[in-house]
């Protein structure tokens, strides 16, 4: 069941095209990762979803209702918006309590004592949040999210700022969130967070989508999805030409480093076959490495450099 | 909306300014009340009873737009400034939001100038209900403006400036403008609710008309603004 659907959504900043026509769809209970350089048009486009700023043209459904009915979104989605501040005078609790009268949720004390014990603010609820730290006030901003269990969580860089270990609890969240079928729609510039936590990942570039799927499906969309490294013995590195020659339809590019062969593949059903034709030829395989594509190389475009030391 | 209405009263409550605000206006309806009831003969020289409520009568009509500008002048921009406004707007209709903020501000006034006519009602020994609605139909009038400066005005440090600027030239343009012949100022007294708040009868609502279509006003700017 799609429970986001965007349609060629656009925003006009004065004369400038910020976002230039995104489309794409987001499953119920999927991680949706949105990525992107400053400036790229992320946040402007989750402002979109979230009421925050008006499309300039094109459309979106969220859980059946369209951008029109945005009164009626805004009850079954949690967001927690970028940069934003609190009301420094209020504690996390009153927060808590303030927001969820704003949906109209009824929330008792005990269970906005558990929303902020799953973000790590337990023992803090009563502190004045002019005195959290910037991780403190991101926890917040989580845990103001999912009041009231919304169908769709909308995470504006969640936990850039934060600790490796609030990090690596709060990507856990965020996974027990999307296993409770919450659709969580996240941006964040932690590549190997995305890569990690995220089912689906749309990489935005100037305002456009350049690229959108799976991680496997992003691997099989880049020319090198799968980087070999066979340590040969060296009197065998001519072995690289007669490779281009015979199996040049699986393997897009060969390299020859020391005693290495590097090759780039396509998919990862093409590695026996590789390792098949090198022993047919006798020739002895003392290591084999298998380098798959990362998301930062897939976002950076820039697999050459991957092992710049090894490629002669 | 009934959050955004509780917590804009109660955040009133919480600053110096309105805490100041309210005493003035206790302390200057009981001195006037004292007064007026120690010295008798001014009620028959006068308007009668009516006379009791003359303090604050005055007081909300020289100071009124001064007060509420100062108090309230930054409600929306700051809310922006500050980005709260992206948890309000992503949680409550935009609608919502400003009808919230207009009415926790007329809560708070509507409380305060309450209490001073309690006073005023204590020492007379009547209540002075219509002396209370023209307040109530200026102040709203009043945080009308306020509400229009503080979503037109995008930084809360300007509308500081102007909101003082204007909390001191609308009474004075207001009541010139009642006596003035000037083609502008006859204009200038039919936009400002001192006219209509002098003429009384039915005249007194005329200014919280004005006030509904400046918070429609506010409803249609907030409507198209990105936040």
């Amino acid at each position: 069941m799609k429970m986001i659907q965007v349609h060629n959504l656009k925003k006009k900043f004065k004369d400038h095209y910020v976002v230039k026509g995104v489309t794409f769809d987001v499953e119920k209970g999927e991680i949706f990762g949105f990525l992107g350089k400053n400036g790229a048009g992320k946040t402007t486009t989750i402002n979109m979803l979230t009421g925050i700023t008006l499309p300039s043209g094109g459309s979106f459904v969220i859980g059946g209702k369209t951008n029109k009915e945005m009164n009626e979104i805004k009850k079954m989605i949690g967001v927690m918006p970028d940069a934003a501040n609190y009301y420094y005078d209020l504690t996390a609790l009153e927060h808590l309590t303030f927001f969820a009268k704003l949906k109209n949720v009824k929330l008792k004390k005990i269970d906005a004592l558990t929303i902020l014990d799953s973000v790590g603010l337990k023992g803090h609820e009563k502190k004045k949040v002019g005195s959290y730290s910037f991780g403190m006030k991101k926890k917040l901003g989580i845990a103001q999210a999912i009041i009231g269990t919304p169908s769709v969580v909308f995470l504006d860089e969640p936990t850039s700022g934060l600790d490796p270990e609030s990090a690596a609890e709060i990507q856990q969240l965020i996974q027990q969130l999307a296993s409770n079928d919450m659709t969580i729609f996240l941006t964040s510039h932690n590549l190997s967070e995305v890569e990690k936590i995220c089912d689906t990942i749309a990489i935005m570039e100037d305002g456009v989508i350049s690229k959108i799927g799976t991680m496997e499906q992003l691997r099989g969309m880049y020319k090198r999805a799968i980087q070999l490294l066979i340590k040969i013995k060296k009197e065998h590195n001519s072995i690289a030409h007669s490779l281009k020659c015979d199996v040049g339809d699986f393997i897009s590019n060969v390299q020859t480093s020391g005693e290495y062969l590097c090759c780039d593949l396509l998919r990862e059903s093409d590695i026996p076959k590789l390792i098949h034709y090198l022993s047919g030829r006798n020739i002895d395989i003392y290591e084999v490495r298998v380098e798959k594509a990362t998301l930062e190389d897939i976002f950076f475009d820039r697999a050459a450099d991957r092992h710049p030391s090894l490629i002669s | 909306m009934r959050a955004i209405i509780e917590k804009e009263f109660k955040s009133l409550f919480k600053s110096f300014k309105s805490i100041a605000v309210i005493l003035f206006f206790l302390i200057v309806s009981f001195a006037a009340s004292k007064f007026f009831s120690n010295n008798l003969e001014l009620l028959q020289q006068n308007q009668g009873e009516s006379v009791y409520a003359s303090s604050i009568r005055a007081l909300v009509m020289f100071f009124g737009f001064l007060f509420v500008l100062s108090l309230s002048h930054d409600v929306m921009n700051r809310e922006v400034e500050n980005q709260t406004i992206r948890f309000l707007v992503t949680k409550s209709s935009r609608n919502a939001i400003v009808i919230g903020k207009f009415l926790g501000i007329f809560l708070f006034w509507f409380v305060c100038v309450l209490s001073s006519f309690t006073v005023i009602a204590l020492f007379a020994g009547q209540l002075f209900v219509f002396d209370f609605l023209k307040m109530i139909c200026f102040l709203a009038y009043a945080i009308g403006v306020t509400m229009l400066l503080s979503l037109v005005v995008k930084k809360p440090s300007h509308t500081t400036f102007i909101g003082i600027l204007l909390g001191i030239a609308i009474p004075v343009l207001g009541i010139w403008s009642i006596a003035s012949k000037q083609f502008v100022l006859k204009i200038v007294k039919y936009v400002l609710p001192y006219y209509y708040i002098m003429k009384g009868s039915y005249y007194t609502f005329i200014p919280a008309c004005f006030a509904a279509l400046m918070l429609l006003i506010a409803l249609a700017v907030f409507k198209r603004r990105d936040l």
